[in-house]
Formats: structure tokens, sequence, C-alpha cells
């Protein structure tokens, strides 16, 4: 039985430290995407200390309080040595802020976008999540390769929803709870993670933290 | 939007009663959710579909998650409560596809959206049912409820506000884009 809680203790010590490696990962990733924001925007991001959240399929819905408010995310797949899927979500006002910023006026309403307004957003979204993970791949070694984007703006469970039936063979999502802020509040994201589960284990083999010892 | 006295579905959830509270979905992007009525015994009842099929999967834990076992356990629950099940009306909404914006890659699944009406229609036409509404397909997420005590079925498209779509015993086949 000794032996049994100590082992017990052990796995509990190696997930409290793979969840606080998810944290620096998130937080080096989350600094280089606000650094790339900057300079596409002309101004300071900010970042809080993110929170990386695992959460099932099933309760992905359980991520925001509020299922029917309006979201943007610009989701992409992402293959190489870490592969799965990523995406970078802000609510309608941030994504109409950012509007405002890149090209000087933002529409109304989610149902009728222009051109140069979703493909500015998706240019963003691409350059922020590629940023994201070039950072990640310079902490963990690990290549990724991002691929082209795609953006949805709608209800954020329906987009939610959508990604739990597209990416349910993946298996494990990571909620990073993160804001990246201008200085006055108006544009702010968060990040999704959807590693495979392979991927997951060749992350905790690069960062010496597998639980075979 | 009113979510008082309402039992939402969420992901793979079905949920059945008699006539209160209304039930339904919220946030319908590829998700399809299939509703069912008896105005007789206005037992009611929804199932919040993910996917369109169980073979190979190991997660069969919710029965409502895919379209082949969510349609046998929503008839099954409803029975049970009391509904009669060849009086059993069916309505469907969803099988959105909401991104829609940008090229995306091929190795992306964004087809979820139609294989699960095709699902829908293969499993209901095993069946022997006919749908007696929908509001299927689309680049727009929806919501729905259903009032067990009137059968009126509700449905809200993009960002506009619930609207009555039919109600549900009528017997007029309703399609809403």
């Amino acid at each position: 039985m000794a032996d049994n809680s100590i082992s017990i203790v052990a796995a509990l010590e190696q997930q409290e430290m793979r969840m606080s490696a998810l944290n620096e990962i998130a937080n080096i990733g989350t600094g280089h995407a606000a650094r790339a924001l900057a300079s596409v925007c002309g101004r300071d991001f900010l970042i809080s200390v993110p929170q990386v959240r695992p959460i099932t399929f099933d309760r992905f819905q359980e991520l925001v309080d509020n299922i029917d408010e309006t979201y943007a995310l610009v989701y992409m797949a992402v293959d190489g040595d870490f592969n799965g899927r990523m995406a970078f979500c802000m609510a309608w006002p941030s994504c109409q802020a950012l509007w405002q910023m890149l090209i000087g006026s933002a529409p109304e309403s989610p149902d009728d976008l222009t051109e140069l307004e979703w493909s500015s957003v998706v240019e963003v979204g691409n350059i922020i999540n590629g940023s994201f993970l070039s950072a990640f791949t310079q902490f963990t070694g690990l290549l990724t390769n991002a691929n082209p984007p795609i953006l949805a703006v709608d209800s954020f469970g329906s987009i939610l929803g959508s990604i739990a039936a597209e990416a349910s063979e993946q298996h494990v999502a990571l909620f990073v709870e993160t804001k990246l802020w201008d200085q006055e509040e108006s544009v702010q994201g968060s990040f999704l993670l959807i590693p495979s589960e392979e991927s997951v284990n060749l992350l905790w083999e690069s960062l010496g933290l597998n639980l075979a010892a | 939007m009113e979510t008082k006295d309402i039992l939402l579905a969420r992901l793979g959830e079905i949920h059945v009663a008699r006539k209160a509270p209304m039930v339904g979905c919220h946030g319908l992007g590829s998700c399809i959710g299939v509703m069912a009525y008896d105005s007789l015994s206005q037992v009611g009842g929804v199932a919040h579909v993910v996917l369109p099929d169980s073979t190979g999967r190991k997660d069969l834990d919710l029965p409502g998650r895919y379209m082949d076992l969510a349609l046998p356990a929503l008839i099954d629950k409803l029975v049970a409560t009391g509904a009669g099940r060849s009086r059993l009306r069916f309505v469907a909404v969803g099988g959105a596809n909401v991104f829609k914006f940008g090229a995306g890659s091929p190795n992306l699944n964004l087809n979820i959206g139609e294989r699960n009406i095709q699902a829908l229609r293969t499993n209901l036409a095993a069946l022997g049912i006919r749908l007696e509404a929908e509001v299927l397909g689309g680049t727009h997420a929806t919501s729905t409820q259903l009032c067990l005590v009137s059968g009126q079925v509700f449905v809200a498209c993009g960002s506009r506000e619930l609207n009555l779509l039919c109600k549900v015993g009528e017997g007029r086949f309703v399609r809403a884009a």
C-alpha cells in the first residue's frame, strides 16, 4: 500500500509539473503572439499569465458563460512533430476593434462580412497562431507546421460544437485562458490548443516529463 | 434569448419531458438538434447530435453523440416517458458549416454538418420516419426550442431572434433555409 500511495503521489506531482510546463509554454506562446499583434496593429499589447485548462469535447461548450455570444475564431490544422488543431478566439466587440485598427472601419453585424473584412482577420489570426507555434517549437524542440486557417464568426457555442465534431478524433483539448489586450482594452483574445494524443506524449518526452520512469 | 424554464441539451445529451419545461438546443453549428413530440401525451424530447456514425468509435457513453444511436435512444426515452411511438412527429435543426471564411486545409473535416444531415436522413428512412419540419444546412448557427404544451417549435438563425417554425402535429411540411 505504501508503494502504491508513493506512486500515486509521484503521478500527481508529474501532473503538476506537466501543468506548469504547459502554462509556461502558453506564457511564451502568448508573449510571442502579442508581439506579432503589436507589429500588425502598430500599438503595444499586454498579456495576463495564461492558465491552461484541459477539457473533454463533451464539455466543450462549458468554456463560455454564454454560448449565444458571438465570437470570431481563426482555426487551423497543425502538422509536424506536434500536430492537431489551434485557434485564436475573440469576442465580437474585440473583433470589431481589431477591424478599426486594421482597416479603419468595422461591420455592424456578423452575418454579412466583406472579403476585406474576413480576410484581414484570417490573416491576423494566421500571424498570431503562427507566432504562438514558433515559440512553442523554440521551447520544446518539436517542429510545427501551420496550415492555412479558416474563420468562423458565429455563436461561440456553435463554433465550439463544430470543433468538437471536427477534431473529435484528436481527443485532447487544452483551452489557454489568457488575455492579450491593448492599452485601451479594446482587443482581447484567447487560444485553443487541440493536440493529438501522440503529440501530447511526444511533448512530455521532449520535456523529460514522461511517466515511464 | 429566453433560457428560463428550458432544458437545454448540451453536446451528445438527450432530454425528454412531459408538458414542462421546454426542451431545446442552443449553439448548433455542424451538430443537429433532433426533436420529437407526441401532441396527445404532450411528451417531447431533443437530442443534440454531434457526429454521424458510431462505427469504430469507443466513446459510446453518451448515446446522443452519434446519429445512428441517438434516434433509437431518443425514441426509447420518449416512449418510456409516455409517448406513443406511432404518434411521434420529428423536427430537425442544424447541420451548418460555420467555418465559412477562408481556404482552410484538406486535413480539416469541414463537411461534418453535411454528413450529419445525410446520416439523419438515412437513419430516419430506416426507421420509416419523415420529418415534419426542418432547418438544415447553410452557414449560420441555429438555436431551437420545443414547447411541450403547444408543440410549437422555435428557431433562431445566425444573430436573429427566435421565430416560430411550426406547430408539430399539424402535418404540414415546413422547410426553412
